[in-house]
């Protein structure tokens, strides 16, 4: 059986990247794993981040304290099983990886022995150019996978 | 049913490209579109080409069908109708387009509806002009399909 390992962002893009990667594997009859990299904390005490995945943070986490690696484990394992619920498929599984994005993307792939990832192009507008994120960019030169690439537009 | 437009190039990695786009787009029972963009023709007169797809079409062409336009064009035909013998599926569309690589894909895709734009990652150059270029990112803010992009180790 085929494997589509699908890495998605604590950010309200996600849920694109989920459903157009669930989509696609569920086409090849693949196995889905949700894969999330925990890296910077900063990144999740962000008050933007509004509704991903139908989950509203605030409400359940702003209490929440993500100062703890614990907490933020917690809330990423609760983001994924979110994107879980939201796919609506009980057989996917949820991986929860700590360390640099990229690293860990190309990590849990090899481990996995993914045939494919789904990740989002996490371009971004620098001055008039489109430029594709370094995450993305780094997975793209190191992986020896196929890589389906949601393409994102982030607001500036 | 699902379109996917697997874009080649005359580099011998093309081969890796179609066969992995093709059984991609199969296990989703999608219908292919063969593209290859004529964009320079100096790029054509090599003498750098090894057999591509089993086809070592300049050999029996020689260069000097490739000056014009038409005869590029005619070659390119030939080149993606081996293509399609060589994945061996009657039901492969193939098309010939001319200008700007990234423009042409994504104007081609835009136009037979692509739901996937497949691609080798070997011409890293053509790739960030996708992503990046200046000259797209007025195409590329304009799409949302996703990049099925395949890794290809150039050999040095």
């Amino acid at each position: 059986m085929k494997k589509v390992l699908i890495a998605l962002d604590y950010d309200p893009t996600a849920q694109k990247v989920a459903e157009e990667g669930f989509l696609i594997a569920k086409a090849m009859n693949a196995e889905v794993i949700l894969l999330h990299a925990i890296s910077d904390p900063e990144y999740y005490s962000s008050t933007e981040h509004v509704t991903i995945m139908g989950f509203a943070g605030s409400e359940e986490t702003v209490p929440l304290k993500l100062d703890s690696a614990d907490d933020l484990k917690k809330a990423a394992h609760k983001f994924l099983e979110k994107s879980k619920e939201l796919l609506g498929d009980k057989n996917i599984k949820i991986l929860l990886k700590e360390g640099e994005s990229a690293e860990s993307i190309l990590t849990a792939a090899n481990d996995l022995h993914a045939d494919l990832i789904v990740m989002d192009s996490h371009s971004r507008k620098v001055s008039s150019r489109i430029i594709m994120g370094h995450v993305t960019k780094k997975v793209l030169q190191h992986s020896s996978r196929p890589l389906l690439i949601i393409p994102i537009k982030k607001k500036n | 049913m699902k379109k996917v437009l697997i874009a080649l190039d005359y580099n011998p990695t093309a081969q890796k490209v179609a066969e992995v786009g093709f059984s991609m787009a199969k296990s989703m029972n999608a219908k292919v579109v063969l593209l290859h963009v004529i964009t320079d023709p100096v790029f054509y007169s090599t003498s750098g080409y090894s057999p591509i797809m089993g086809f070592d079409g300049f050999m029996y062409m020689g260069p000097m069908q490739l000056d014009s336009v038409d005869g590029l064009k005619n070659a390119s035909l030939q080149y993606l109708d081996k293509s399609k013998q060589h994945l061996g599926d009657e039901t492969i569309q193939i098309l010939v387009t001319e200008g700007d690589f990234a423009e042409s894909i994504l104007n081609t895709a835009k136009e037979i509806n692509a739901d996937i734009i497949v691609m080798g990652s070997h011409s890293r150059k053509w790739l960030e002009n996708i992503i990046m270029g200046s000259v797209t990112e007025k195409v590329l803010n304009h799409t949302s399909i996703p990049l099925f992009i395949i890794p290809t180790k150039q050999k040095k």
